[in-house]
């Protein structure tokens, strides 16, 4: 099953501005609109054997795979954006010796902060900080499906 | 995201504009009939009309008309499609630019913390697209709320190819970060500022101070918040206050320039 979308609530926000004082000018900078996810969700694939992580935007694109991505693991982003929208785990691959809940969302957030340093053609740092806060921020729910894994 | 008790947009938003939508339908359908009118001359020509004659009498009458006239509806038919589809567009565009001015509208109205008694142009939200001009690639204003300022013709320089240094103004800067830039607490160049306080408004706006001299902006804090359509960028949402302090960009906020931004992308593929 794929479980409901989560909205985004606006703490998941606060703590991403850049602020800068420069000659009594205040100066932030945080992400687009078009940047925020409108829900996220994570769920187990019984068909494809995945724990998968979907973020959903305003508007549809083209998923494209991250070449760089740790073994196990599988970033999709946006043709034209660049926007991350979704990552797969391979949990059978991880091995049944490994307690899954702890360590794949430390896998999810290394992978994310990995493609920050290593971005595709269209900077979108802002998403990728964005998203791994979401995931923080609501870890208990997303990686609930991980028990249905084994 | 949720909205929660934020104001929603009202009016007719994608909606209404009977009148519009019969004549702007009426049009296509015109155009539709010169395009098969075309057709239907093209092939009237080729027929034999005196075959016709022997099989039905009124269909090689009527063929002999069309191929005596045929030259006046080769012209007539392709001219009519061609305004016909000119008038649509016309027609469609008009009551778009309504509804974005209507966006626009409701923007300025959440935006601004203070605005009362002050005259509607100080406190502006300007909607910018690139567009390829004999000066290179610019932002251009689409429009604007407001009455006073609405025709103003300003543009900004965001060069294919370039640095982010080289684009212009917030607009510009908002365009190659492609994330939303406030500036807030500019100092007043409107009367006699001083020279410090128009090198600092020219180099935290990314102006030349010439600039700044001659336009004597009226804002002291701005809001730049990048357009997609597509999924590609497009152009640049600018909000601008002659007050400081005064745009509201708080967390809790954003959801609803989410949802005005969203709405406005919706908006513009329709174009």
């Amino acid at each position: 099953m794929k479980g409901e979308w989560r909205p985004l609530v606006p703490e998941d926000l606060v703590g991403q501005d850049i602020v800068t004082h420069q000659s009594g000018v205040t100066i932030r900078v945080f992400v687009s609109p078009f940047d925020v996810p409108e829900g996220v969700r994570g769920y187990y694939d019984d068909s494809a054997h995945v724990f998968r992580i979907e973020f959903k935007y305003p508007f549809d694109e083209e998923l494209v795979p991250q070449a760089k991505a740790p073994d196990n693991l599988r970033l999709f982003v946006g043709k034209n954006s660049g926007r991350l929208k979704q990552i797969e785990v391979d949990v059978d691959a991880l091995g049944a010796e490994v307690l899954l809940v702890h360590v794949v969302p430390n896998l999810v957030d290394q992978a994310i902060e990995e493609l920050s340093k290593s971005p595709p053609a269209r900077v979108r740092h802002a998403n990728y900080d964005l998203t791994r806060k979401v995931i923080s921020n609501h870890r208990r729910e997303l990686f609930d499906d991980l028990a249905l894994a084994r | 995201m949720s909205a929660g008790a934020m104001p929603l947009f009202q009016g007719p938003l994608m909606g209404g504009h009977g009148w519009a939508k019969f004549f702007h339908w009426t049009c296509r359908i015109v155009a539709a009939i010169c395009a098969a009118g075309v057709v239907f001359v093209g092939a009237a020509l080729r027929a034999d009309a005196k075959v016709w004659a022997t099989r039905w009498q009124v269909a090689g009458d009527a063929l002999e008309g069309i191929q005596g006239i045929a030259w006046v509806l080769v012209v007539a038919f392709p001219v009519g499609a061609a305004v016909s589809c000119w008038l649509a567009k016309q027609i469609r565009t008009k009551w778009l630019s309504g509804d974005m001015r209507q966006i626009l509208e409701q923007i300025r109205r959440f935006a601004f913390s203070k605005t009362a008694g002050q005259a509607l142009d100080l406190h502006r939200v300007t909607l910018f697209r690139a567009k390829r001009t004999l000066w290179g690639r610019r932002l251009v204003i689409v429009e604007r709320t407001g009455h006073l300022t609405r025709g103003h013709r300003t543009s900004f320089r965001i060069p294919v190819n370039a640095n982010l240094n080289e684009c212009e103004g917030i607009a510009g800067r908002t365009w190659g970060l492609q994330q939303t830039f406030c500036v807030d607490n500019l100092p007043d160049v409107t009367g006699n500022a001083t020279l410090q306080e128009v090198t600092t408004y020219a180099q935290q706006t990314f102006v030349k101070e010439e600039w700044i001299r001659r336009r004597r902006p009226t804002a002291r804090s701005y809001l730049g918040i990048p357009v997609e359509v597509n999924t590609l960028p497009w152009g640049v949402l600018l909000i601008d206050s002659a007050l400081t302090a005064n745009i509201r960009v708080k967390p809790s906020d954003r959801p609803y320039y989410q949802l005005a931004v969203v709405a406005l992308a919706k908006l513009l593929e329709r174009r």
